[in-house]
């Protein structure tokens, strides 16, 4: 039996469908770390205030460094 | 996760402490309990869910509470004492030890019961130590969830309630649905986009302030609010909806099994009503039948001895006979007398004229005395003849009521008869009885909320999806006039690429929710159709299907949904659902059923026995004698079985387990 079967089934489709949305492959890589995030803490639904912290994280590191010094 | 052991402490009739090694091999993945009724296969099925989850429901869906699993000869001692559940859980990382106990003493209110003086649930890792408390739930539901673990640990009464759900017309598919979006792991991805959401709203306040500073677009942002509140609205009732929907589903699940109980119950009230009202015309009957004789009796009080009657009547008529023939004959006697006296006064023959001899004289003297004699008894016989016909006289009052007799008996017999019958349903109702004192029998009003229940729900499911495209809706307006509130801010910013970021992931993420959802659906269907044919023993059954209201359905060769199923049939769909999603699972775990053969038909058993070690990489099997055959049975599992115990009986509140060898 294959372990985990159902989240490889799920970040598969997670990537199929970001190949069609994302626009480069760093939004596809994203896509795949926030639902690998997701899978992680899925069993935590009470306080999600961690796992937003490190989605943030996440989404922070992607957003493009010429762009820090603007407002 | 596998467990390698577990350690019963003053737990159910598991006295003192009881160590179980679990360990398994991948070619031996079966552990076998063997164990009569009331030997503790239920309770040690509940040690497992009670040391894990800390929560355990009878077979009625309550809750049990945990002082009643302490060992009573424990509580009986008078002194204080432990009830403890130790379990040891491997992972591919770490060795887990969790332990979850109370100490108690007897209670002095009630000698039943117990007080418990203090409790805890520990857990140690191999590699971390002690696990802070609070850390626990998470540790364990991460390794199987409390939500999927009926699916992992169940009994074989458990099985019967699946099977009552996925008969359920209404519950069916939310149970399905429900069912495969829990052990398939969609929460993983719901929360998550539940998580972008937030950040998408944080950095759009974020956009809005830097806007506001700015000064542009009052009119803007004011829409933007009223569409907030629009939006945070329809949040709302979809919020409201849904914890209605819950709390109705969870009355709902809480009535079902009551309702199938009250199929039971009902029937045994009309039992019992049937009984009362048998009983009342059976008593009824008898009454008539007594007044019937009663008045026969009153009229002809002599029909009892009708027959004794008649034949006293024969026979005095036949007694009057005789006599008359003798009166007669006595008559001719009478004048033969006369003609002999007249003969021997004259010493000549009437006849003849001659003159009679000495001997022939004397031998008509001879025949005079008789005749004289004879003649003498005239008088006690006429007597006699007037007293019988006295008597007939008497008897002639009584006419002939065979007929009458005839009725009665019949009437008795069936008196008879029907005291017996009484007896027998005056018992059967009492016994009836005795079952129902304590039942309620206002079925009505349970019906009546469960119709309401339903009706409710059906409401829900009906008003849910126009919110749902009104919030849509909303969002889509909000997202444009957000998209014209950036388009004000020159260039591209930090904020502005974050929002355009969470808005891609966004719709990433409905949409593999989305295909998920449909992709788990036809993953379990066809998971569950492989296992269904192999355990099913109808050759014309081609699958199971799980369609778009997630409803599970039997198809034929020719794709035909079979409306109707065995009961043999229900089990098998209920074993190949579960089966499924542990196959499909978002995690392994061990499985552990407890006498789950019991109502299959052998064929049925024998498919089951061969698919047991293929479902997971341990599987604990509670059976009884009556549902695991040495002969049959064992050899079908060969070397898969890797250790075997024998709940064995000590006395009726002690069980010890035992490996079987030893025995």
């Amino acid at each position: 039996m294959k372990i985990d079967r159902s989240r490889e089934t799920a970040l598969n489709v997670v990537r199929d469908v970001s190949k069609v949305n994302a626009e480069n492959v760093e939004m596809i890589n994203l896509s795949r770390e926030i639902a690998e995030l997701g899978f992680e803490h899925q069993f935590e639904r009470a306080d999600r205030r961690a796992v937003r912290d490190a989605l943030r994280n996440l989404i922070e590191v992607q957003v493009k460094p010429e762009l820090a010094n603007e407002v | 996760m596998k467990f390698n052991s577990i350690s019963l402490e003053n737990f159910g009739p598991f006295f003192n402490e009881n160590e179980v090694a679990l360990s398994t091999t991948a070619s031996s993945p079966i552990i076998l309990f063997n164990g009569e009724n009331m030997r503790g296969k239920t309770t040690l099925l509940r040690a497992f869910r009670w040391c894990l989850y800390g929560k355990v429901k009878g077979h009625d869906n309550k809750p049990i509470p945990e002082t009643e699993f302490a060992n009573w000869d424990a509580r009986d001692s008078g002194q204080e004492f432990r009830t403890s559940v130790k379990l040891e859980i491997a992972t591919d990382s770490e060795v887990l030890t969790v332990i979850r106990w109370f100490t108690a003493k007897q209670s002095e209110v009630n000698r039943d019961s117990v007080t418990v003086v203090n409790q805890g649930w520990d857990c140690v890792s191999s590699v971390a130590n002690a696990i802070p408390r609070e850390d626990i739930e998470n540790r364990i539901n991460s390794l199987l969830h409390e939500d999927i673990s009926e699916f992992f640990l169940f009994d074989g009464e458990a099985l019967t309630g699946i099977e009552a759900k996925l008969r359920s017309d209404m519950s069916s598919g939310d149970f399905v649905k429900d069912s495969i979006e829990k052990a398939l792991g969609l929460p993983a991805l719901t929360t998550i986009e539940d998580d972008l959401e937030i950040l998408r709203k944080e950095a759009q306040k974020e956009l809005q302030e830097i806007v506001k500073v700015e000064g542009a677009a009052q009119e803007l942002l004011e829409s933007i609010e009223a569409l907030d509140d629009k939006i945070k609205t329809a949040e709302e009732q979809i919020l409201k909806l849904d914890d209605m929907y819950q709390t109705h589903s969870r009355r709902r699940a809480e009535i079902e099994p009551i309702i199938q109980a009250n199929f039971t119950m009902k029937e045994k009230f009309e039992k019992r009503d049937e009984l009362e009202s048998e009983i009342s015309d059976l008593e009824n009957r008898n009454e008539y039948f007594i007044l019937q004789i009663a008045e026969r009796l009153n009229r002809k009080f002599w029909t009892p001895n009708s027959k004794k009657i008649i034949a006293v009547k024969n026979e005095v008529q036949s007694e009057i006979d005789t006599l008359n023939s003798e009166l007669q004959q006595f008559a001719r006697e009478s004048a033969q007398r006369a003609s002999l006296i007249a003969t021997l006064e004259h010493g000549k023959c009437d006849t003849c004229n001659q003159m009679i001899s000495g001997d022939s004289l004397q031998a008509l003297k001879d025949e005079l005395t008789r005749l004289e004699e004879s003649i003498g008894e005239i008088s006690s016989k006429e007597e006699l003849l007037q007293k019988r016909r006295e008597r007939k006289q008497i008897l002639s009052g009584f006419e002939d009521t065979t007929a009458d007799l005839e009725i009665i008996e019949n009437f008795d017999s069936q008196m008879r008869q029907n005291a017996i019958r009484i007896q027998s349903k005056k018992s059967e109702l009492s016994d009836l009885k005795k079952t129902l004192e304590s039942v309620n029998d206002n079925f009505e009003s349970i019906d009546a909320e469960y119709s309401v229940i339903l009706s409710a729900l059906q409401d829900i499911k009906v008003a849910k999806p126009a919110v749902t495209l009104s919030l849509d809706d909303s969002r889509n307006k909000r997202e444009e006039k957000n998209r014209e509130l950036a388009a004000l801010q020159r260039g591209n910013t930090p904020v502005k690429h974050r929002i355009s970021i969470l808005d891609t992931q966004l719709k990433i993420f409905r949409e593999s929710i989305n295909q998920f959802r449909d992709l788990m659906r036809l993953e379990v269907q066809d998971e569950a159709t492989k296992i269904f044919k192999r355990l099913t023993s109808e050759p014309d059954y081609a699958g199971l299907r799980i369609n778009t209201k997630y409803y599970l359905q039997i198809v034929d060769k020719s794709d035909r949904i079979i409306q109707r199923r065995s009961a043999g049939a229900e089990q098998i769909v209920a074993m190949s659902l579960i089966g499924a999603l542990i196959q499909c699972s978002v995690k392994e775990a061990p499985v552990i059923m407890d006498t789950p053969l019991g109502r299959l038909d052998s064929t049925h058993r024998k498919n089951i026995m061969k698919w047991i070690p293929e479902m997971a990489e341990q599987v604990m099997l509670f059976v009884t004698s009556t549902e695991f055959s040495n002969t049959t049975d064992r050899p079908l599992l060969g070397s898969a079985i890797g250790r075997e115990y024998w709940l064995k009986r000590i006395s009726p509140s002690r069980t010890e387990v035992r490996k079987t060898a030893d025995e």
